[in-house]
Order: C-alpha cells, then structure tokens, then sequence
C-alpha cells in the first residue's frame, strides 16, 4: 500500500524566500481588503448586529429595548404565519429552480448555436426582463394577469376557461402565478450563465460527436451536458440563494396575500421589522425570524452535502 | 522601491476608508444638524429640509414651496415626500446619524412622548407666538397628542375625519336602473347583484383596495360600528367586558356581508389585486357602482374625472338596525409636524409652518378647496368648503360619526401601553382579505381567536407597562351616542 501522506519539504526556506512569501501576502492581502472591508462594513457587521438584536425585545423606532435571551426564537417556533412563510419560501424555490434551470439552459443551448441568425436579438430579448426593475414588471404583471387582462382573455377566446381566472387574488393561484412570473423575469440571467459554460465546451467535441454520428439531442445528454455539470452546481447554488431570498416581486405583486398565500420569509421580515397596526414594529424578533431562517437553511445544506458525500462514498465502494 | 510605494499607499488608502468609516459612525456634537447643509450668512443659501408622506397634497406643497422662496430670498425648501413606510425606516436612521431634517412628522406608532424622550424634537411655542396657535380649532391642543407639559411640540396636518363612507357612481348605478340607494345590508346586496347582472362583465357592485390591509381594517370596523358594535377605532384599542370585543355579532355580521357579495359575484374581480388608488380609478372609470373610501379621493377625481357623475352615502346597516341609530368611530387626532431638536434653523423652520397655516400663501386653502382635507384653522373651512361632494362627505361624516372614548384621555399613562403592545396576525383585515379572497369560510373562529389572542396580548402589555388594564374598559359607552367628557367624569 502506498502511502498518502505528503512529504515535507526536506530544506527549510531561505530567508530570501521567506521574505518573498511575506511580500506575496501582504500584496493579496492589500488586493483583498477593499473587498473584505466592504464585506466587513455591509455584510458582517449587520450580521452581527441582527444576532444582538434578535435577542431583544425593540422595535427599532426608539433607544429603549429589553433584552429577552431566546424569548422572540421561542415564540417563532409557535407562530404560525413564520412556518407559513418558511413552507412558502421553500415551496417557491422548490418549483422555480427546475423550471428556472431546465427553460434557461433549454434557450442558451439553442441559442449558442452558431447556425442561429438573429440571436444576439434573441439574447437581448430574453435577458431584457432581467434589467427590467422588479416593481415595473410587478405592476404590468398585475394587470397581464388580472380578471379582465390579457391573459385571461387569451383563455377565454380560446375556450379554455369559461370564467376569468383571479390569478393573483385567489390564494389558489396566486403562488403558482408569481413563481411563472419570477421565472419569465430572471431566466434570462440563467441563460447567461449557462451560455458561458456552454461556450467553454471545446468545438472538437462537438466536431467528435458529429464525426461519431450523434445527433443533436444525443450530444447534449451523452457529451455536453456532463461537460458542463460543475456550471450546473454553481448555476444552482445561486438559484436556490436567490430564490430563498425573495422579496421585491411577491412585494410588488401580492404583498404575500390574499391571506398569507404568498407570504414569503422576506416579506414576513419586513412586516415585522417596518409595520405596526396598532403599537410599534418588531425589530428584534424581525431579526430572529431572519436569523432562524437562515440558520435552518444553512444546516438543511450541511446535512444534503452530508448525505451526498455518504452516497459518493458507497458509490466508490 | 515604486512596489513599496504602491503597497504603502494601498495600505493608506484602506486605512483612510477604515478611518472615514469610523468617523462616520461616531455620534454627531449636539448643535450640529446636517440638517440644514449650506450654512446662512455669507450670501450663502440657507436649506431648510423637510421631510414628509404628503402625497395627496405633494401638487399644493411645490406651489407653496415656490410662494416661500420667493418670499424668503436665500432660502432653499429641500423637500422630500416618502411613504409611511419608507419613511419610518428613513426618519430613525437620520435622526440617530444627526442628520434629521428641519422639520418631519412622528412616525406612526411612535407617541409624542417617546419621541420627545427621545429628544427629536423641541418645543415650538419659543418660535411662533400666541395669535398663530389662535388660529386652530381648540380641540387640536391635547396633552399626549400636541402638547407635553403645557408646552407645543407639533402641529397636526388636518382635523380627523372618519376614513370610510360609501362613494356610488350615479351613472352606473342609471345603468342598471337603480332608483334608491340602498342603507341595508339586504338592500346593498341586492343592488350589488342588479348592478353586476346589468354590467355583464363590464362593471360590478362594489369595489375596493382589496390589497391594502388597512383598507380593509378600516371597512369592517366601519361597518360594525353602524351596526351598533362597540369596536375601537383602527389603531386604538378599547375592551367590553374585560375582552378585545373583535368577536362582537355586528363585526361578525360585517365579515358575513363581505363574504355574501364574493358569493354573488358581485365583488369587482380585480378587487385583491389592487390598492386604493386603483380602486379609485376603476370606480371613477364606471367598472363598480360603490366605493368604501374617504374624503382624499374627491380632489384626485376633480382632477382625473371632472365629469364623473357621483355621490356619497353612510355605510350600510344590517337588516332591523335603523339607519343612522348608531356611527362611525370617530377617528382620533394625530400629531404631525414638528421641529427637530437639533435644527440649525428653529426658526426659519417655525416660519415655514406658520406660511404653511397661513391664509396668504395658499396652501391650507387649496386644500380645503380641492376637498382634500378638512382643515385645522375653522377659518379655512368656513371659507373655502366650496367643493359640492367634500361638502356632502363632510356632513355626513359629522351625522354619520360617534365619538368613542379615548383611554389616553381618561389616563395618559395609556400611552405607554402603545409602546408596549405587539400586533395581533391575523389582523381584522387580514382576516377580511381572506373572506374576499374565499380563504377564510368559517370567519366567527377566526374572529374569535383574534379576539382571545389580542385580550391575552392587551392584558401582557398592561403588565409590562404598568397600566391598569380596566383603563380600556368604559362601562357607560354607548356607540348610538358621542362619548362626551361628563361621561368620562361620570366613571367611577
């Protein structure tokens, strides 16, 4: 049996090397601390901020708070609407990351075809939801969607319905309906990224395959698409993230109604930490419900890349 | 030796930004403001920065803001209009920065109290004298709201008026050839279903902000108190029988009135889907026959639909209750600008609200005129109330509404309830959106639970805030009558 273990280097490095070294490091790390000060000011220390303050009792309008340990954590695990939120946001992101990454990988392997005339036009189209402000197309997506819009009247022309749909103000589907207009706006980002890793795909294989006689579709599954695999992790990854996070078109479009149907974590948040009907707003436990949220999600993960490195291992045996 | 320059001077530069974030972070010496930017003296501009959710009047504010620059040389308005919500998560953070503006209203839920513990604001009375306060309506001087210890501290925006009576469009209402209006829930229901089956698509019976919560909060509160439900105006809490009263039959019979017009259809369609402002303009467009809405619609219409062809009438009673026997709750006055504590221009920004209350520049009378508000200078009122339908709304607002005892008048230490007290979900409104939306069947439950759960919340913030609880509880009201101050003195 052959031993694993690295071999030391049997010289110790010079002085001049050593020196060297220090130097290399001090210049990464002066490259890096624009970025890690930023991450520090904007990332970490809100973070942070949000631990202490979910363990107080505050509102965030005024200087007074009380500290209550875990109290805010204990009362989320009994609240109803923040599961409600939670199985929303899961739900969500559970039907839009297929959808978003089948249709958009779908359109950048047709649209990475060279043959393609016209698919630079193509590609602005798809990718001019993206740049579209996410209020902008809340608001024409009410009215595409609403009773008397077009959508229904599409259904209604062609005999599909008999009765307009309330597609937004029916908690039946007002889920479905922004999870189709999340994935229309945001496909066109996927796609991009999906054509960069198409692009780095040699144009041998392909010349390879044609030679071997695969056809098109046969191509994609056998050679492409394993190719690409290691895109597709970092594809979904950012999916899933963006997905959980959620906020700024079911804000738009429903503000989590009709009655909690499209409550998401984010907009449950905003709620708690900026709105108050009759005493004031609840910064405090806003910020544990984030926190839980997100720690929820952190060891949902642990656990999947525990259970995917079992698998990989007995599939190695 | 030009590599250990550029390593020294990315070291510098990232110091220099750990420096300048630090500097930013550190509190602001009392005295300075930000809030005024150019300093006066020296030919310079003085800025005066005002911030405010005005946006039903921002039109008359420009006007008024043009007016006093031009009267006021070398000073500049720097106004900026936000939404209540962008502005509650704005106000705090400037103020905190020492940043706050001249002058900005309390943010909602915030009590004058806390704001002035807090030390946002100082009082005006060293800046504006005698005969301006002369001008307001008297009732607009109360402790807890206005004042604090004798002393003024701000200045409210409009006299309240209750938010929701019933706009009807004649036309379409001619349409289907209704002749009277309806004042029963029967009646109401049965013109909803005429309305809708004459529309054929084209317009229905009723609309309203389905999305907007507070909308719908405010509806069947409204409702249940022409019933004869005693129920605390929105934002305000008041207890019968030791209970939150959100179970009370006449709120129930409001929800069962919601829930029959989805069940015939007669609910415009796109009900859930829009806010108040699109409600207002389907309605205005001929696609509802009724509106429950309040008086800031009728300068909008003015301006949009001249011709709209319409009227406003109380909300309908149930079925046995004679029309007109009990009221609206009364809406509670609200405090709203003040002049910020660390203001370099106290007094340019004293002067800016007397201009503003002032007959000579126009603004105050512009909104009465447009039927905007009603104003807090009876002056304005007796003079400009020209508008027809802001004139029809507000005297039936007055016959229409009872005045509901208040808990911070019987005691103000209530107020601290407020800050101690956590929103009960789901809402009043929330539950009514979901009877519009068919979520909720069986509401009486849902109902309810809020009723307990709220009378368990109000009893925790009592103990927290060590208020009586019995503070909420007025054995003598009687929502067929205005709540008067003989009657608060007759509690025991």
């Amino acid at each position: 049996m052959v031993s694993a273990k690295r071999v030391a280097p049997k010289e110790k490095l010079s002085g001049v090397k050593k020196r060297e070294k220090v130097k290399l490091n001090l210049w990464c790390w002066a490259f890096m601390s624009m970025t890690l000060l930023f991450y520090i000011v904007f990332q970490g220390w809100p973070i942070l901020c949000s631990v202490w303050y979910s363990l107080l009792d505050w509102s965030g309008m005024t200087s007074h708070y009380t500290f209550v340990g875990l109290a805010n954590y204990k009362e989320l695990l009994q609240d109803d609407l923040f599961w409600n939120a939670f199985a929303n946001s899961f739900k969500y992101t559970l039907f839009v990351l297929p959808l978003q990454l089948g249709i958009s990988l779908f359109l950048a392997y047709l649209l990475n075809n060279e043959m393609l005339k016209g698919r630079a036009i193509y590609r602005t189209m798809y990718f001019i939801p993206v740049v579209t402000t996410a209020s902008i197309v809340g608001i024409i997506m009410i009215f595409v969607f609403s009773v008397q819009g077009p959508v229904n009247e599409l259904l209604l022309s062609l005999g599909v319905i008999e009765r307009g749909i309330n597609f937004l103000g029916d908690g039946k589907y007002a889920m479905g309906t922004v999870i189709l207009i999340s994935v229309w706006k945001d496909c066109g980002t996927y796609m991009i990224y999906w054509l960069a890793g198409l692009q780095s795909v040699p144009k041998d294989v392909y010349e390879a395959a044609t030679v071997d006689g695969a056809n098109r579709t046969r191509t994609f599954f056998r050679i492409v698409l394993p190719l690409i695999a290691p895109t597709a992790g970092v594809i979904a990854i950012l999916c899933t993230i963006n997905s959980l996070k959620v906020f700024d078109i079911v804000k738009t479009m429903t503000e989590g109604g009709p009655f909690y149907s499209t409550d998401v974590i984010a907009t449950y948040v905003y709620r708690s930490a900026f709105s108050s009907e009759i005493g004031m707003p609840r910064l405090g436990y806003a910020s544990a419900a984030a926190l839980l949220f997100g720690a929820t999600v952190i060891v949902i993960v642990l656990v999947l890349n525990l259970v995917k490195s079992v698998l990989q291992k007995k599939k190695a045996v | 030796m030009k590599k250990l320059v550029s390593a020294f001077l990315a070291c510098a530069m990232a110091a220099g930004l750990l420096a300048g974030c630090g500097t930013s972070n550190a509190p602001a010496p009392s005295g300075t403001s930000g809030a005024s930017g150019a300093a006066s003296g020296n030919g310079e501009e003085t800025v005066l920065r005002v911030v405010d959710w005005s946006d039903s009047a921002a039109k008359m504010r420009e006007e008024f803001h043009k007016k006093f620059e031009e009267n006021h040389p070398g000073v500049k308005v720097e106004y900026t209009c936000l939404t209540v919500d962008q502005f509650k998560n704005t106000i705090v953070t400037m103020i905190k920065s020492g940043d706050g503006p001249d002058l900005f209203p309390i943010p909602t839920g915030v009590t004058l109290s806390t704001a002035i513990q807090e030390g946002w604001y100082q009082p005006m009375d060293d800046y504006l004298d005698d005969e301006f306060f002369a001008t307001f309506d008297e009732s607009v001087w109360q402790e807890g709201i206005t004042m604090q210890d004798g002393k003024i501290y701000t200045l409210p925006e409009n006299l309240p008026l209750v938010n929701t009576l019933m706009y009807y469009n004649q036309d379409v209402l001619d349409q289907a050839g209704i002749t009277e209006l309806p004042t029963t829930y029967s009646e109401f229901l049965d013109v909803c279903k005429k309305v809708t089956e004459a529309g054929n698509g084209q317009f229905y019976g009723w609309i309203e902000g389905g999305k907007q919560i507070n909308r719908l909060d405010a509806l069947v509160r409204g409702l249940a108190g022409v019933a004869g439900g005693k129920v605390a105006a929105p934002n305000k809490v008041l207890t019968v029988d030791g209970k939150a009263p959100y179970d009370c039959e006449e709120m129930k019979g409001a929800m069962g009135l919601l829930q029959q017009l989805v069940a015939d259809g007669s609910m415009h369609p796109d009900t859930l889907n829009i806010g108040a402002p699109e409600a207002r303009e389907f309605f205005a467009q001929g696609q509802a026959a009724f509106l429950s809405q309040g008086m800031w619609c009728i300068p909008t219409w003015s301006e949009t639909h001249p011709d709209m062809n319409y009227g406003v009438m109380s909300l309908p009673v149930p079925d046995g209750v004679t029309p007109g026997t009990y009221g609206i709750q009364q809406e509670t006055l609200n405090p709203w600008m003040g002049i910020y504590s660390q203001s370099k221009n106290p007094e340019l920004a004293a002067e800016y609200l007397r201009c503003l209350y002032s007959e000579e520049y126009g603004y105050e009378a512009a909104k009465v005129e447009s039927g905007n508000s009603v104003s807090v200078i009876p002056a304005m009122n007796e003079k400009y109330m020209t508008n027809e339908v802001m004139k029809q709304y507000f005297d039936l607002a007055t016959e229409n509404t009872r005045y509901t005892p208040v808990a911070t008048t019987r005691d103000q230490k209530a107020y601290d309830f407020y800050v101690q007290v956590k929103d009960v979900s789901p809402s009043l409104g929330n539950i009514a959106q979901g009877v519009l939306s068919n979520s909720i069947t069986d509401y009486a439950a849902q109902l309810e639970q809020l009723s307990e759960a709220s009378t368990a919340e109000w009893q925790r913030a009592c103990e927290a805030a060590g208020v009586d609880y019995g503070v909420f509880e007025f054995e003598n009201w009687d929502m067929a009558k205005d709540y008067t101050e003989s009657d608060y003195a007759a509690l025991s």
